[in-house]
């Protein structure tokens, strides 16, 4: 018999080296599926490639450069204002004698739900021009207040709903350190400074840098808020360029280059949050730090905390009632909101049912139990997607269903594709975790039962693995929620979702339309998280 | 016992012949993959029969059991049940198209499914009678009465008969238990073993059970294999693996044993410090004669016509003892006895091997 020289292993009929084949049933839906979350990437590097000669010379046209410059100096600005805020709270939740720190760290780390379109709405709403610190200070004769536009009011937007990650992450390294390291470290005489920097730096490097990175990928990534309040960034630029419908290329070449930036942020991360893993030996538990005494400083904790939380939290609150009541009593309906909200749960709904059920389900299952590269991969471009800005993800969408797919451009498919494409991802994480924790025994049992692969992962796997399943598609849900870029470009004519409403009411000044829709999304948001949160410690 | 759930549609399907076991295993070979080696020339179990595949951990006897479900195909080699070709060149039947019936280690019970749940799952679909199916399979088992509980809420006992029955629920050619009893209590092992044989023998399923326990191996099975290093050393009847093990290493695996230094002349008798003891094969030069604990017979007072030794220790376990004794010659030996006689560290005994033993070359200082 001839053979051929080679055979690719996924050609065989039957491997007889002993390791088990892929099951195709699960390998068609998920590869399937990442294939068409690559697309936006690449369609993009495609795009970029048949670009015009003087394209690529535009990349470094002083235009662009600005715009480069304008995003890495708000990059910049940020984690300062990040650090200058998390490090202090992180300190105080976790070392000092502050009554209530449980309380105060969920308190502090709540901004976390409040899109950055809605902290700019709520900044503009308050202290932009027509806003209400305006129209209180009327009276009192002040006609003008310093303009928020622009860099600060991008820098305080987005560091008011960036700084919780490092906070959070700067809390459970300072948690993981043992009392008796700093009590050995003063026992060798070293004043309390140098434990400082001897002892504690090494420890929280590692988170410091994990979290710098996450700030400065949502900062490069984030659309609302510096679209909103009017500074030209990476993602802002190529809003205007779509807008006023320039070059389609040049918008590609943007685009690509601010996806570049964000894969290597991404790349970074990955690497830093393996070695900040490491770095946290002890788990938080069992810590006997003894508190340290604020004394007279207390007030000022008091005063930090409190402003912190009342300015991520607090204050959209506030503003938004204030501007709901104004509206009701100005006799605006509610009606459109409701619409508004049916369509924002419709599409959130079959986004994270999609992503579930047609990907995470097989994707987390390959990952988990064939821990080879290749099972893996349509992991990994899962969670490429998610590394796409939304606003790049989105138009290149456009781009590539104008052209290429107009049957389902301007429909729900593309959109919820675009969903897909960013947040499928966070389906598979849980569902993962869950999947590492059950008994594969268990799976084999069914097959010996008579039930194929697929089937028992149906029948057995799924329904085992339900709080998994659950906490993915509650963060599908959500994140599709308060997803503003994707659902913005593309969205049918005419589709309003409560983050659209938002958008729309502020860029026209309308900030009493913007009101009810924003405390529903923060309603949702916080109550889903509590759901996950509590669903996870059950 | 009559309780025969079903009519058993194997073996009719196929005729098979003689020599080969209702599951047959020919020249398999596996673990360059890094699962512990197994190596299995030929190995056959034979229809209705309990066959114990014993061996220390990590030996292969789990690796082996894996094969013949089909979890873990064999890298080269064949495996046959029932005359049906399961793995072999070019075949691999997947596990759930064998129609073989596992007990896992841990059970792996369906944890969202309640006990009748875990019962029907491998019916649904097979037979129009499954409701029928399962309830014959809780009285069997003696579940009847947990039908609705969850196994969470099950004693490790009962989680192990519900698996047992799970598997045994859609009549499957060959049963396979891997370490039923292992994380089980100790004091409940013994009753448990005795209700699980029962079943076994109600169904008249051919069965395959792993384990590490020598005990287990002996008292619950009709014949067992034993696995060392990979290899199958030797098969047979409880009884010939306990009193003509093929080596040393079976042997000692397989309870106590003394070994007494002998010359054997070519003929079944070999004379040693015990006297001439007759063995079971005939060999000559200088050999190694087997004696178990039992084969000894220790009595006081002493018989001047038998050897005497002095008592070193006494290990007293109730239902028996063991005895450690010297020689004159200097040999220590391990005897047991009945528990009633009471004996003491220093006494002088006599000391008389009855039986005939297995006889080994001497290799080995």
């Amino acid at each position: 018999m001839s053979k051929p020289l080679f055979v690719p292993m996924w050609l065989r009929p039957q491997s007889r080296s002993g390791q088990a084949r892929l099951p195709a049933g699960m390998v068609l839906p998920s590869v399937l599926v990442a294939g068409l979350l690559l697309l936006p990437l690449g369609y993009l590097v495609f795009r970029a490639t048949g670009v015009e000669p003087h394209v690529w010379r535009d990349l470094w046209s002083p235009s662009t450069l600005r715009i480069l410059g304008r995003s890495l100096l708000l990059v910049i600005g940020v984690n300062a204002s990040v650090w200058l805020l998390s490090v202090p709270l992180a300190w105080l939740v976790v070392f000092s004698d502050l009554p209530g720190r449980k309380l105060w760290t969920v308190l502090v780390a709540t901004p976390l739900v409040v899109p950055s379109y809605i902290g700019a709405y709520v900044l503009i709403a308050m202290y932009g021009p027509r806003g209400l610190l305006q129209q209180w200070l009327e009276p009192l004769g002040i006609e003008r207040l310093p303009s928020l536009y622009g860099y600060p009011g991008a820098l305080i937007a987005i560091t008011l709903f960036t700084y919780p990650y490092l906070f959070l992450g700067l809390r459970s390294a300072m948690m993981s350190l043992d009392q008796s390291w700093l009590d050995a470290a003063r026992t060798l005489g070293q004043s309390g400074w140098k434990t400082l920097w001897t002892l504690l730096l090494p420890v929280l490097r590692p988170a410091l840098a994990a979290g710098s990175v996450l700030v400065s990928l949502y900062v490069l990534s984030d659309f609302g808020a510096v679209a909103l309040l009017r500074y030209t960034t990476f993602t802002s630029a190529i809003y205007l360029y779509w807008q006023s419908s320039l070059d389609a290329s040049a918008a590609a070449l943007l685009m690509l280059v601010l996806v570049i930036l964000t894969m290597v942020l991404m790349g970074l991360e990955f690497v830093l949050r393996g070695r900040a893993r490491i770095a946290r030996t002890h788990a938080g538990t069992g810590r006997t730090t003894t508190p340290v005494r604020l004394g007279r400083w207390k007030y000022a904790a008091w005063l930090l905390l409190g402003g912190t939380v009342f300015m991520g939290m607090g204050n959209p609150i506030i503003v938004s009632l204030i501007w709901l009541v104004k509206g009701l009593a100005a006799g605006a309906t509610l009606q459109p909101v409701w619409q508004a909200m049916g369509n924002s749960l419709l599409v959130s709904l079959l986004a994270a049912v999609t992503a579930v059920l047609v990907f995470a389900v097989p994707t987390a299952y390959l990952a988990e139990r064939y821990r080879k590269l290749s099972a893996r991969l349509p992991a990994r471009a899962a969670y490429i997607g998610f590394g796409m800005p939304g606003i790049a993800v989105a138009l290149s969408l456009v781009f590539f269903g104008a052209r290429h797919a107009p049957w389902v451009y301007q429909t729900v498919y593309l959109l919820l594709l675009g969903y897909m494409v960013r947040y499928a991802s966070l389906a598979v994480g849980p569902l993962r975790a869950q999947l590492s924790r059950i008994n594969p025994r268990m799976e084999e049992a069914g097959r010996l039962l008579g039930f194929s692969e697929i089937r028992v992962l149906w029948r057995v796997t799924a329904p085992v693995a339900r709080g998994g399943l659950l906490t993915g598609a509650a963060l599908v849900f959500l994140s599709t929620m308060k997803e503003l870029p994707v659902t913005l470009l593309l969205g049918p004519t005419g589709f309003n979702t409560l983050a659209t409403r938002i958008w729309s009411a502020t860029e026209e000044a309308f900030y009493a339309r913007a009101a009810a829709p924003t405390l529903i999304l923060l309603l949702v948001s916080a109550l889903g998280i509590a759901a996950i949160f509590s669903g996870e410690e059950l | 016992m009559s309780g025969d759930p079903s009519d058993r549609a194997v073996g009719s399907e196929t005729s098979v012949s003689p020599s080969v076991g209702f599951l047959s295993i020919r020249q398999v070979r596996k673990g360059f993959d890094g699962s512990s080696l197994v190596r299995i020339g030929e190995f056959d179990v034979m229809e209705g029969e309990v066959m114990a595949l014993l061996g220390p951990s990590g030996c292969g006897k789990t690796t082996t059991l894996r094969m013949v479900a089909g979890l873990s195909p064999p890298e080269t080699g064949s495996i046959a049940v029932a005359g049906r070709l399961l793995d072999g060149p070019g075949v691999h039947v997947p596990a759930e198209q064998r129609n073989v019936g596992m007990v896992f280690q841990d059970y792996a019970l369906f944890p969202h499914l309640t006990v009748e749940g875990n019962i029907c799952f491998g019916l649904d679909g097979r037979s129009a009678d499954s409701a029928g199916r399962a309830r014959a399979m809780m009285e069997l088992t003696r579940l009847t009465h947990l039908a609705d509980r969850r196994p969470a809420e099950l004693s490790g006992g009962e989680q192990q008969r519900t698996a047992l029955a799970r598997s045994l629920a859609p009549n499957p050619h060959l049963l396979l238990l891997d370490e039923p009893f292992s994380s089980l209590d100790a004091s409940l092992r013994k009753d448990l073993r005795r209700e699980v044989r029962r079943i076994l023998q109600a169904t008249g399923v051919t069965t395959i059970l792993v384990t590490h326990d020598q005990d287990e191996a002996l008292s619950m099975c009709d014949r067992l294999a034993l696995i060392l290093d990979g290899e199958v050393q030797q098969v047979g009847t409880p009884r010939e693996l306990y009193w003509s093990p093929r080596n040393e290493n079976v042997a000692r695996f397989i309870g106590d044993v003394n070994l007494l230094p002998g010359t054997a002349d070519g003929s079944l008798v070999v004379d040693s410090v015990l006297g001439r003891l007759p063995v079971q094969k005939a060999r000559t030069g200088p050999v190694q004669v087997m004696l178990r604990p039992e084969s000894i017979q220790v009595s006081y007072p002493e018989d001047q016509a038998s050897v005497m030794a002095r008592v070193l220790d006494v290990e007293y376990y109730g239902h028996d003892q063991v005895l450690n004794v010297r020689l004159q010659s200097g040999e220590e030996l391990l005897a047991r006895r009945d528990a009633i006689q009471p004996f003491l560290p220093g006494q002088t005994v006599s000391v008389r091997p009855v039986g005939v033993f297995p006889v080994y070359e001497a290799n080995r200082g």
